[in-house]
């Protein structure tokens, strides 16, 4: 019996990364990209990947990065880290976080790239 | 102490001293109030544009996990300024504390805890700090009604949620970042404020998926309350204290003789109100003033004498 099991690690307080199947195409690319091998892919056709070893997620990006339908992928930030992600406007000394439920809109100026 | 396990080569620790050797010190006189921000919108727009957008925008590591998400979020680095991470004032020694520096999170624990008399009988009538409700306590139903349905949402989250564990998690970020051990009027209002809008946006996603997790989710929930409370005391507790393992950096004087006294929080009607109690409280009227005389008045100790 040479059978070979993939086993999730023990849960991690957070979900890492989070997949929109109705976006998703399951092509896979990001399970290709992911340096810490954290994504499988879907043993179901056109799937979303399944987030396996969420614990080994460096929170890099190349996923999204690589994912050719914008909006399938979402980094889920620890909530440890994300509460003290904290920006003050100057003008107005307004205070914002990341993940506050009601946040400023976007900033859509395009960067220096 | 704070850089613990964290090697500084000299030469990098000599320059560091070069832009700015006093900081810690600045910090801890009171020159400089808690939180730090980074203020980009005082640079030249290319400098600006080429710190941001260039390469922030454009590494690795940091085009979806920074750029990304922080635009995404609305930060503006032509208007906004970033918060630095709230640490112990040595660790601002080395010019990579914008990261956040490794300092020790576990305190001394001071004293605190609930305000109750001669028979451990809190301000709530009918609870005790010892064996729960009196039996003959008033029984609000819709209270109860009310209470079931809020302990009972973690088991019926729908759509993105978070877990007990990740919940406890920014709780412990916001009291070590905020009102860790050394503390300012400026961070403990920063922690308030983030506790409030824990409780109203990532907290009312916590979901539990059996009675396990339900019971942490809800301890996480009235770890919120607590957290409150303790932020609101140290607030109210404008000195520093040896015997509290208590620093405040705005109110640097170590036990001065006026507040020698406890302060008592509570909530009120939704607000909280801030009273103030002798140490020896338990010794005044409407108790007797000694310890022997309570014990014998209220805990049916045998008086010696014989029958």
């Amino acid at each position: 019996m040479n059978e070979t099991y993939m086993v999730p690690s023990p849960p991690t307080p957070n979900r890492a990364v989070a997949f929109d199947a109705d976006v998703c195409i399951g092509c896979n690319r990001c399970v290709e990209i992911c340096r810490s091998d954290v994504l499988m892919p879907n043993p179901g056709k056109a799937k979303p990947p399944i987030v396996l070893y969420p614990d080994e997620c460096w929170y890099c990006g190349t996923c999204v990065l690589e994912c050719p339908r914008p909006g399938a992928i979402t980094m889920l930030h620890p909530l440890n880290q994300s509460i003290s992600v904290i920006w003050k406007r100057k003008a107005t000394g307004e205070r914002f976080r990341l993940g506050m439920r009601n946040p400023p809109p976007p900033n859509t100026k395009p960067s220096a790239r | 102490m704070v850089g613990h396990g964290l090697r500084i080569p000299p030469t990098y620790e000599n320059h560091v001293k070069m832009l700015a050797p006093d900081l810690p010190d600045r910090i801890s006189s009171g020159e400089f109030a808690l939180p730090l921000y980074a203020d980009l919108s005082r640079l030249p727009e290319s400098e600006r544009r080429a710190i941001f957008g260039l390469m922030v925008g454009n590494e690795g590591k940091t085009r979806i996990p920074v750029y990304d998400t922080l635009t995404r979020a609305g930060f503006d680095p032509d208007r906004d300024m970033l918060q630095v991470p709230v640490m112990h004032p040595s660790a601002y020694r080395h010019a990579n504390f914008w990261a956040g520096m490794p300092v020790p999170l576990w305190r001394q624990w001071g004293t605190g805890g609930l305000m109750v008399d001669w028979e451990l009988k809190t301000n709530l009538d009918g609870l005790y700090a010892a064996g729960g409700a009196a039996p003959d306590s008033a029984i609000d139903r819709d209270q109860v009604k009310r209470e079931k349905a809020r302990v009972y949402t973690p088991l019926a989250q729908q759509g993105r949620s978070i877990g007990w564990k990740e919940l406890n998690a920014g709780i412990c970020r916001i009291m070590q970042d905020y009102c860790g051990q050394y503390k300012s009027k400026e961070t403990l209002q920063v922690g308030l404020r983030l506790l409030k809008e824990l409780a109203e946006s990532d907290a009312t996603t916590v979901h539990a998926a059996n009675p396990h997790e339900l019971a942490r989710a809800v301890e996480c929930l009235l770890l919120i309350t607590v957290g409150e409370a303790v932020i609101h005391a140290s607030l109210a507790r404008e000195a520093s204290s040896k015997l509290l393992n208590f620093v405040r950096l705005d109110h640097p004087a170590v036990d001065p003789p006026q507040w020698q006294k406890l302060l008592l929080v509570e909530r009120v009607d939704g607000n909280v109100v801030v009273d103030e109690s002798p140490l020896d409280y338990h010794l005044r009227p409407p108790y007797a003033p000694t310890y022997e005389e309570n014990y014998q008045r209220y805990c049916d100790l045998d008086t010696g004498e014989a029958e």
